[in-house]
């Protein structure tokens, strides 16, 4: 270079007898040039060969990890149960609106494709929401004929539109195979698209979004196997199809809710619901009409006014109630929704193992309530929401949680006798702030009882399941306790704010 | 007190209530009248019969599933939140729990393993389930181009 820089800078340029020497100096540069490049190339095509060699090794690793991942271990039986499990959650859709879990898993491994195209049961849950576009035809046909004479689940939501109708067409064409549907059908024309179906299947049907009337149970006539019945809409009873059902979720709005219990001689299960579907308040003053079989009753009323809802229970006896849910969200308290319960479980007689309420109601009404219910293992009281109302009821307080103490006394609880002798389940939502974390403790520590001849001996049940969810932040420390009982396997779960 | 042996040699004690989760280990009590012998489980590794008597000792007195609710109790996805705990604090050996639970025919533990493997399935694509569990697509060709004509719809949101 210092040559070169000399040359450059020569006042009379470059001396005619270097050309030659520089000359050659070019000549070597370029063979210099060449064999660099050939090395370059020479490296890269190395590079090349080392990133496929690394490619291979990559996907062979891949294809051993393959061998020993669990999963592959599992023997098929195993496994269908697995994919069982995936494909039952009729819930779980792709945005497209239909199930995509069979089609998910079969496209795997070909031993996943093989177990799930040997096994319809895989294919029979069928779910589509069909609105305008959608192209399900064939993904549809595929479930229809890889679920081949297996009962079939279905949840259909259908809108008004020629490839919607075609799509149910096809499965009303399988009604037979029919064993548990939910049918959200706001045209009256798909609803008699179902008459002089046999249904020989089908357990439980759920029917959404009827048109006023449209509700004919005479469409289930020849449904001999139907037992689970739910609908928010306007049903027309039928003697027949009523008789057989034993699970029954009604809208008490829909005005005949008293017609058809008079007609359902097996009820096992009410859940009783507004869902706003009809404008007009439906009173109900009647006799109370006693449901024999009646083992759990669930009545859940958001939107009505209290007084329906105390009407509801006040024309309900159900003797051999063994579950009782009641949920309201009115705030104020009013000391008559305490009476109605108290007269509905006396006149029922009946001997309750759990109760879920969410209610108006205050401490010394829920411990009263609770007094009369020795026999109740599984106790659920949730808090209304805060309003700034003064009436505002607290069901859940500290002398509500003294009483359930299993031998201390409690303001609200005097007698000797503990409170719930056989509680094992308890759940408590708190919305207010203030919550007495100390007494809470003491009360659950207290029925702590893992030792069963001690526990009989002193006739309280042991403990199992406590879950509470505060609304205020928590000192972890103050739980402590129940941290440690968790560790000897009691269910304590402590939901608060962070 | 009955005393398990693991596959690895190591002894495990549990009462009669607990051991009676699993019906093999329930038939096999019947026939033992001396709770002085240890009952071996070749199949079991002592950290997974660990986890199993666990599970075992929280649900002692609970009734036992009835077999001929077998679809209906599998059919509920919901998992309580003790099992849930359990099940996914020990989700690095869920497959030999699950094929612990099947060995010994302990029911509910089956089909919390299972559920709990389904949830982990759940919502992902076939790309996604096999970089998870570790599969490799061994599809032909042939069957590659069917399943993409089949699932079409599925993949076009």
């Amino acid at each position: 270079m210092d040559t070169v820089y000399r040359y450059s800078r020569a006042p009379y340029g470059v001396p005619e007898q270097q050309l030659p020497e520089i000359r050659e100096l070019l000549q070597a540069i370029a063979k210099d040039l060449d064999g660099y490049n050939n090395e370059i190339f020479r490296l890269e095509n190395q590079l090349l060969f080392l990133k496929s060699q690394r490619e291979r090794a990559q996907k062979h690793e891949m294809a051993l990890r393959s061998l020993l991942s669990p999963i592959n271990h599992l023997p098929n039986e195993l496994l269908i149960r697995i994919f069982s499990c995936v494909c039952d959650d009729i819930f779980m859709t792709n945005k497209r609106g239909l199930l995509t879990a069979p089609f998910f898993l079969s496209a795997v491994c070909s031993r996943w494709r093989a177990l799930c195209l040997s096994h319809s049961k895989l294919w029979s849950n069928i779910r589509f929401s069909c609105s305008r576009g959608l192209k399900l035809g064939s993904a549809v046909d595929l479930q229809l004929e890889r679920s081949k004479r297996q009962l079939l689940t279905l949840d259909l939501s259908y809108h008004n539109d020629r490839e919607a109708s075609t799509l149910f067409q096809k499965v009303v064409d399988c009604s037979v195979r029919w064993q548990h549907a939910t049918l959200s059908l706001p045209m009256l024309s798909t609803v008699s698209a179902l008459h002089g179906r046999d249904f020989p299947a089908l357990e439980s049907l759920d029917f959404w979004g009827l048109p006023d009337n449209a509700g004919d149970l005479e469409v289930f006539a020849r449904a001999p196997k139907l037992r689970s019945l739910g609908s928010d809409g306007v049903l027309i009873p039928n003697q027949v199809v009523l008789a057989r059902i034993t699970h029954l979720s009604y809208n008490l709005q829909a005005g005949n809710l008293h017609e058809v219990l008079n007609m359902c001689h097996d009820l096992r299960s009410l859940s009783i619901g507004d869902y706003d579907t009809f404008a007009d308040d439906v009173s109900i003053s009647h006799a109370p009409t006693v449901i024999p079989t009646l083992t759990s009753l669930h009545i859940s009323n958001t939107r009505c006014d209290i007084e329906i809802f105390q009407n509801v229970l006040c024309s309900l006896t159900t003797p051999a109630l063994d579950i009782l849910a009641l949920d309201h969200d009115f705030p104020d308290y009013t000391p008559e929704t305490h009476n109605v319960i108290e007269q509905f479980l006396g006149r029922s007689g009946c001997t309750l193992t759990k109760l879920d309420i969410r209610l108006s109601l205050n401490d010394k009404d829920v411990v009263d309530l609770l007094q009369k219910l020795p026999s109740l293992e599984e106790l659920i009281v949730k808090d209304l929401p805060q309003t700034t109302s003064t009436l505002r009821s607290r069901p859940i307080t500290k002398a509500f949680v003294e009483s359930l103490h299993s031998y201390q006394h409690s303001t609200l609880h005097q007698s000797p006798r503990p409170l719930l002798p056989k509680l094992r389940s308890l759940t408590l939502r708190v919305t207010s702030i203030g919550f007495d974390h100390t007494s809470f403790v003491d009360t659950i520590t207290s029925r702590w009882l893992p030792d069963a001849a001690y526990a009989a001996k002193i006739g309280v049940s042991c403990i199992r399941f406590v879950d509470l969810t505060l609304e205020e932040v928590v000192d972890e420390a103050d739980y402590l306790p129940l941290t440690r009982l968790k560790r000897m396997s009691l269910g304590f779960y402590l939901h608060a704010k962070k | 007190m009955f005393t398990l042996l693991s596959e690895d040699g190591i002894s495990f004690q549990a009462e009669r209530d607990v051991l009676e989760r699993s019906v093999l280990l329930k038939n096999m009590l019947e026939d033992v009248q001396d709770s002085s012998n240890s009952i071996p489980l070749p199949n079991v590794a002592s950290a997974v019969l660990e986890k199993v008597l666990h599970f075992c000792e929280h649900h002692r007195g609970d009734p036992l599933p009835v077999p001929e609710e077998d679809e209906t109790r599998m059919r509920k996805i919901v998992i309580e939140d003790w099992d849930y705990d359990f099940i996914s604090a020990n989700c690095d050996i869920v497959f030999e729990i699950i094929m612990a639970a099947n060995y010994l025919d302990i029911k509910d533990l089956l089909d919390l393993g299972c559920k709990y493997v389904a949830s982990l399935i759940k919502g992902k694509s076939t790309e996604q389930i096999r970089e998870l569990f570790h599969i490799v697509n061994d599809l032909t060709p042939e069957e590659e181009e069917k399943i993409k004509k089949e699932n079409q719809w599925a993949e076009a949101v």
